[in-house]
């Protein structure tokens, strides 16, 4: 086994153990923090699968905004004052439970019988130059839509917010 | 070897989904949907590697999108939320249920 | 793959270390620079000028004692300045120092991390310099030093996105997102005397992506996260000796990288100085070294003048900075894109 497949197996590895933590953490701050670390380990998985672009993306919105804004909120939203509140227990974690180990067990069969067609060694790094041609040609459209989807939501999370508003 | 990288997003989609039908605060059930996202990330850079056209990868930039777009919609929401319930547990928000 | 490494290495050293071995100078002359500014003399006990102050204060923080409250949360107060330091240090991979080079029959790449990314890399890298701040100030469990990092973390995300509309105004303007082919292309020369830097074509970006690297690196008058009159110390208060150096550290670490950028993008980078082009006809194989001391020349008169305003000019307060980040500096940074593209489609 090259240095490639160590890489390989670490990455997966933190990744895993991270998102492990994120869901069964109590503490929301260390759950934040978790996804931070995650996130960093999809950036590495991405910059293994020759997609220098995709770690760059991934860690200047989703690790360099998002977690951040996660992280902002948890801070003004200081949850460790207040107690759970009573609740009776319910069906639902087991149910979820069920329900999740059925559709991980559906997936991976999908996988299985297809692993021989999704081989991911054999192919080169991709230039940024092939990457956008498409971005601006073929996907024009939903690049528009984008744009306008962002500016929506900047002014949504500003009115949804705004103090004034509510009397 | 990278085969791990296909059980390792399917394992965290359903990580994702969990956590989604578990956690009892609202910012936590944030975070597992963006879990829930990156997976899927991952799985279409996975596919555009083994198809072999880059049309994958201009999906992730398009998913990540839309999932920035909905975390600073979802916590100015949760941050509202918080001023008129003053808790953050999903279990204190039965307002429509009265 | 031998020689790679050792490619790498050679390069770390460089890249790396000249910048955390030159910390202690910036710290004399930062102390020497303000009393220089107030009419006083500054620290001049310890050796000549006192050029040994800042050994002293390396010694002084290695023998202090530590202190850790009770009452911080262990492990991310531990963790905290060491993310800071890492956060500070991972920009530097991607600013390259020299031209790349033919060593024998290899071309050498002057930066860590050669990819097709350039300057979206240290941006990238740059953004996460916050997290440290926040860890900082949450793990103290002190609402001083929560209330300080809340509002320095929230400087640095409003300032990113004047930092990044510039930049993405600069790359309509070079048509490049490579930090040496930016550098080539401020080589001219127009009408003979002046050269084609990034600050003749942009200056409105150039004013912008200087106030948004002041309020980058939380340097005044952008200081308020550690105003001394206001919060007591901010977010490092809870932090003694080698903690505090590392988070002092990663201040400076910022300074650097974000002047290096700015020399890189708007003033012409490593493009020689006007004597040194004699001294490189008659010795060609030094075009390297020289091309590291214009930009280490530069860059070291862009941390003056940080010096320089830091004791020239008073703090803001946080409803000026926001007001400043979100109505002024954003709207002229759009702005500054619009007639940028304009211009660049009526070129040709």
């Amino acid at each position: 086994m090259g240095l490639n497949e160590y890489i390989d197996i670490f990455l997966a590895v933190f990744t895993g153990f991270f998102s492990l933590i994120v869901v069964f953490g109590r503490n929301p701050v260390v759950c934040a923090l978790s996804l931070l670390m995650s996130f960093i380990g999809f950036a590495g998985i991405f910059f293994q699968l020759g997609s220098v672009f995709l770690t760059t993306i991934q860690v200047l919105v989703y690790a360099g905004a998002i977690a951040i804004l996660f992280i902002f909120v948890l801070m003004l939203i200081n949850t460790s004052h207040y107690k759970y509140s009573q609740t009776k227990k319910s069906i639902n974690p087991v149910l979820g439970t069920i329900f999740t180990f059925i559709l991980l067990g559906g997936f991976t069969l999908v996988i299985n019988n297809n692993i021989d067609y999704l081989n991911v060694d054999r192919l080169p790094t991709t230039s940024m130059k092939v990457l956008f041609v498409d971005l601006f040609n073929k996907y024009l459209l939903p690049f528009e839509l984008a744009t306008v989807l962002i500016l929506v939501a900047i002014v949504a999370s500003v009115v949804i917010s705004n103090k004034r508003g509510e009397k | 070897m990278m085969e791990i990288y296909y059980y390792l997003a399917i394992f965290l989609f359903c990580l994702g989904l969990l956590g989604t039908l578990i956690k009892k605060d609202l910012i936590s059930i944030l975070l597992c949907v963006e879990l829930m996202l990156s997976s899927v990330n991952l799985l279409f850079a996975l596919f555009s590697k083994a198809i072999g056209v880059p049309d994958g990868q201009l999906q992730v930039f398009f998913v990540i999108i839309v999932a920035a777009a909905e975390a600073a919609i979802g916590l100015s929401l949760i941050i509202t939320l918080f001023k008129k319930v003053k808790s953050g547990y999903s279990e204190d928000v039965l307002i429509l249920s009265e | 793959m031998q020689g790679e490494l050792i490619e790498i290495l050679l390069k770390t050293a460089v890249v790396l270390g000249v910048p955390l071995g030159v910390i202690p100078l910036i710290v004399h002359v930062e102390r020497r620079g303000a009393a220089f500014i107030q009419k006083r003399v500054g620290p001049n006990r310890v050796g000549l000028f006192g050029i040994f102050q800042p050994l002293a204060d390396v010694v002084k923080f290695l023998f202090k004692e530590e202190v850790v409250p009770a009452h911080v949360l262990k492990p991310l107060y531990i963790l905290a300045p060491i993310l800071t330091l890492v956060m500070a240090i991972l920009p530097f991979a991607g600013i390259p120092i020299c031209e790349p080079f033919m060593l024998g029959a290899r071309k050498v790449y002057p930066e860590i991390f050669r990819s097709d990314l350039g300057v979206f890399y240290v941006f990238a890298t740059t953004a996460l310099g916050s997290y440290g701040i926040l860890i900082a100030g949450w793990a103290s469990n002190n609402k001083y030093t929560l209330l300080g990092s809340i509002r320095a973390c929230a400087q640095m995300i409003s300032y990113e996105l004047s930092l990044s509309i510039t930049l993405v105004a600069l790359f309509f303007l070079y048509g490049t997102v490579d930090l040496h082919e930016i550098v080539r292309q401020q080589n001219a020369s127009f009408f003979g005397f002046l050269p084609t830097w990034g600050v003749f074509y942009q200056p409105v970006g150039c004013l912008l992506f200087l106030v948004a690297i002041f309020a980058e690196s939380n340097r005044l008058p952008f200081d308020l996260a550690e105003g001394e009159s206001e919060l007591v110390a901010g977010y490092h208060l809870e932090y003694s000796s080698m903690k505090f150096a590392l988070f002092f550290m990663a201040e400076y670490l910022h300074m650097i990288v974000l002047s290096a950028l700015f020399v890189l993008l708007f003033f012409g980078g490593y493009n020689l100085l006007p004597g040194f082009g004699l001294i490189v006809d008659m010795i060609p194989q030094s075009l390297p070294l020289f091309q590291f001391l214009s930009l280490f020349f530069k860059v070291a008169l862009m941390i003056w003048f940080f010096v320089w305003v830091r004791w020239s000019i008073p703090r803001f307060r946080y409803d000026q900075l926001m007001n400043l980040g979100w109505k002024r500096l954003l709207p002229l940074g759009i702005a500054n894109l619009m007639v940028t593209v304009l211009y660049v489609y009526w070129k040709g």
